[in-house]
């Protein structure tokens, strides 16, 4: 018969925000909480308010410029030095190519934020219908 | 009253390891830091495959992929074993160059709960690439 622990926190003995959770192959162990995606969003960028449709730890977007915003986090990074970026974006009307990036729009990275922009296949910053971004990292 | 589980080791009750565990879509884990929780479930990559789209398409290993079909040069639909609760997800991705010094571009086509496009561009002309490599993140049904 199935068992079912019921929790609300889940939290290591040794380091509270560090569980060892067996891998696929059973041969070794991996993070647990370094494992997780921290952030994600899924931005309408071509609207006249670019907004979120759909996010994890993310408060809210700034529309810096064009082709370029802002993800400001609910809950804050341990470091800005540990944050990895990807994603991939549709251009409006079409299925042309587009790369997202990390953008520090001419600030130091940060904790709390995040710039990224969108370029087309041709490297120019556009609005796109669809921006996708996710952040791996350690939260504070 | 709010309940702590303290423990080292996620596995199993048969002790085999942790792939049979099951851990609900509300548990939160404590943070690195420890200064805050972080959703687990939220936090899972859903789908991921390293795939080639080439020939005939096929995923060399992945993830809660269930087939690929050939939709024209360049642009191939991935579809989930599992669907997801909304087609508003994020899709991570990158691929290898087909020609040296090729510029890269990937993009995303028509998205739905269970299926996802992908394009992949090499200076502005769509082509296909043997080496493709996707993630996806969001919420599950």
């Amino acid at each position: 018969m199935a068992s079912i622990l019921k929790v609300d926190t889940i939290t290591g003995v040794s380091t509270a925000g560090s569980i060892a959770v067996t891998g696929e192959g059973n041969s070794t162990t991996t993070n647990l909480q370094q494992g997780l995606c921290k952030s994600w969003i899924n931005v309408d960028g071509d609207a006249s308010t670019p907004s979120i449709r759909d996010s994890l730890n993310a408060a809210s977007l700034t529309d810096t410029a064009t082709g370029r915003y802002q993800l400001n986090y609910t809950n804050n990074f341990s470091t800005e030095k540990q944050q990895a970026g990807a994603g991939i974006a549709r251009r409006s009307g079409s299925s042309k190519g587009c790369i997202v990036g990390l953008d520090s729009q001419g600030n130091e990275l940060r904790t709390s934020d995040t710039g990224f922009s969108v370029a087309n296949d041709a490297g120019t910053l556009v609005d796109q219908d669809i921006a996708t971004l996710l952040l791996m990292g350690d939260l504070a | 009253m709010t309940s702590v589980l303290n423990v080292d080791t996620i596995v199993d009750k048969a002790g085999s390891g942790g792939t049979n565990v099951k851990v609900a879509n509300n548990a939160v884990a404590v943070a690195e830091g420890g200064g805050a929780t972080t959703n687990v479930v939220q936090g899972l990559t859903k789908q991921w495959c390293n795939m080639s789209g080439q020939s005939t398409p096929s995923f060399r290993n992945s993830f809660n992929s269930s087939s690929i079909t050939d939709v024209g040069t360049g642009q191939h639909n991935i579809f989930l074993t599992n669907a997801l609760d909304n087609a508003d997800f994020v899709i991570t991705g990158g691929k290898a160059n087909q020609a040296s010094n090729a510029g890269n571009a990937t993009g995303i086509g028509v998205v739905s709960t269970s299926a996802y496009q992908v394009v992949t561009y090499e200076n502005g002309s769509v082509v296909d690439v043997g080496q493709q490599y996707y993630s996806l993140n969001g919420d599950l049904a």
